[in-house]
């Protein structure tokens, strides 16, 4: 019986384009013992091929009345999803009051004998407001946290973190200088906004990559899902909406003026652009560091010695300018600073030397 | 964007068409329907009977997606969600129902077929065998016949349907294996040996 079989699957195989090599001649070598069959099954082929829709990209269905229906329907649709979050859980009625009245008894009971405790912490609120919290992350490390509202954010190597201890008022303000994924718990009453030195950006319920270091000669922003609106600080009255796959990289106006190549300009340079993923990673490029992962999409080697400094916590100097500028797309995963090097030489010629946490490049 | 070139099974093509629909281009949900909707409703219709509630479950998936098109991004083989989902819905459908599927009657079958004949006479005979061929997969098992159309019809990879099926590329193998048989006999095209016919 399977030997048998075997001469359909690889017809099936081959009609259907999914035949290797090897089974198109294992096939070919058991045709080759039956003629009469082999002649069969080119007819069989014909038929094969003249049946399937696979190459009928026509239009196949054009109900221009049931497309419209599709488009309504899903207006009244999303209509509805974006109440839903204003929904307020209805009071319901009928409890009775002595239910309740125990409650209030026990809480007000609570609240007298705990005055003497919370008092003193009332006091320290009243000052600062909520307490300020500030995380920083050395280089070569990266950390994870929580915030108030359940938002979680990922700090990157030499970041730093400002947020409230709890979130009160009308937005949930951050101050972020390095990088940080985040990944924002939805509020459309209590926007999310995240200040850095050269843009403020304020979300509403979504995933995005934020990177604004002080040495950089740019900052960016990459949106993975929902949507953010971008203000620049040294244009308060330009705001730009990212969409999903999109990503606004802004020149940082107080970078490189020490650097002599660098001419300084006035205006913000802009541009958006769309972020790359590949189809084996979880998350576009711009943010698989949160993976632990090295990556640089068509980067100057300026910009990701930066990268390689923080994460190896490492200081690089250049002793070739030709090499600074030219550009490299990589992803490196555990990888010692050493091979990284290595890898890079194998694109574009250059020597380095490593001595305790120096690299020297020429 | 013209109909006729593009490779709809060409993933880059299909990447674009997902990014439209990400910002909102109507012009891209309508081509994804154009596209896919009668394939989508030929597999819902291997698993229901009535074309009515197939073609309500197959709306109602391009309703969603329009309806909550920021989220298509995420989405990364565009093509097996779809299809992905037409199986979920229809066997949801199904445990509603509560009934036993019948075998499609050939009078229902969609004819959709374009020929490719070169001269007249190829185009009788290829006419007549396709006929043949027709029959023959409307009397498959259920399981053989869903199989069969998704890779044959829709031209899918082994590899997607084992996926939106959930079964093994073995399973594949083995039920195309079934109808390529079948279709052969019905040609009567008989192996030299036939004494090992089953």
């Amino acid at each position: 019986m399977e030997e048998n079989n075997r001469i359909w699957i690889l017809m099936a195989r081959v009609l259907s384009n999914e035949a290797s090599p090897e089974d198109r001649s294992e096939l070919q070598e058991l045709l080759n013992g039956d003629p009469e069959l082999e002649q069969q099954y080119n007819s069989l082929g014909k038929v094969w091929h003249a049946g399937s829709n696979v190459n009928s990209g026509q239009a196949v269905n054009n109900d221009q009345q049931q497309i419209q229906r599709i488009f309504n329907k899903a207006s009244q649709q999303r209509a509805m999803l974006s109440e839903a979050s204003t929904v307020k859980l209805p009071v319901k009625p009928g409890y009775s009051i002595t239910r309740y009245a125990r409650y209030i008894a026990a809480a007000v009971l609570i609240l007298v004998t705990g005055w003497f405790f919370i008092y003193k912490d009332l006091i320290v609120k009243e000052q600062t407001g909520a307490k300020e919290q500030v995380l920083t992350v050395k280089n070569g490390s990266m950390t994870k946290l929580v915030l108030p509202d359940g938002t979680q954010v990922w700090l990157n190597s030499g970041s730093k973190l400002t947020y409230p201890g709890s979130f009160t008022g009308s937005t949930r303000n951050v101050t972020l200088v390095g990088e940080a994924f985040f990944d924002v718990v939805k509020d459309k009453h209590h926007p999310f906004i995240v200040t850095t030195a050269s843009f403020n950006l304020k979300v509403l319920g979504t995933a995005f990559n934020v990177r604004s270091y002080q040495n950089d000669r740019t900052s960016e922003a990459a949106l993975v899902r929902g949507k953010i609106e971008v203000t620049l600080i040294n244009q308060p009255d330009k705001k730009i909406v990212l969409m999903p796959s999109e990503k606004i990289t802004v020149k940082n106006s107080y970078a490189g003026q020490t650097d002599p190549g660098y001419t300084t300009e006035k205006t913000d340079l802009i541009s958006l652009s769309s972020i790359h993923q590949s189809a084996h990673d979880s998350l576009p490029a711009e943010a698989l560091w949160i993976e632990n992962k090295l990556v640089f999409d068509e980067e100057p080697f300026e910009s990701i010695a930066h990268k390689i400094e923080r994460r190896y916590n490492v200081s690089i100097i250049f002793k070739n300018e030709r090499i600074k500028k030219e550009t490299f797309t990589g992803k490196f995963y555990n990888e010692s600073v050493y091979k990284v090097l290595q890898s890079l030489q194998t694109i574009d010629s250059f020597h380095f030397n490593i001595k305790n946490k120096q690299v020297t490049i020429y | 964007m013209s109909l006729s070139s593009p490779d709809i099974n060409n993933t880059e093509f299909l990447f674009s068409i997902k990014k439209g629909i990400a910002r909102g281009d109507e012009n891209s949900l309508e081509l994804l329907y154009r596209l896919y909707f009668k394939k989508l409703l030929s597999f819902a219709q291997t698993f229901l009977n009535t074309k009515e509630v197939a073609e309500e479950i197959v709306e109602d998936i391009f309703i969603k997606i329009w309806a909550k098109r920021e989220d298509v991004v995420l989405i990364q083989n565009l093509k097996v969600y779809l299809y992905k989902c037409v199986k979920n819905a229809a066997i949801n459908e199904l445990h509603k129902q509560a009934n036993r599927i019948k075998t499609e009657s050939i009078d229902s079958i969609d004819h959709n077929y374009h020929t490719i004949g070169s001269t007249p006479i190829d185009h009788l005979i290829v006419s007549e065998m396709l006929q043949s061929v027709e029959i023959t997969v409307e009397a498959l098992p259920q399981r053989c016949r869903q199989i069969f159309k998704l890779i044959r019809e829709d031209g899918l990879k082994y590899k997607e349907v084992a996926e939106i099926l959930n079964i093994s590329v073995n399973t594949i193998d083995n039920q195309m294996a079934i109808a390529v048989k079948r279709i052969c006999a019905a040609l009567s095209i008989k192996k030299n040996t036939a004494s090992h016919l089953s």
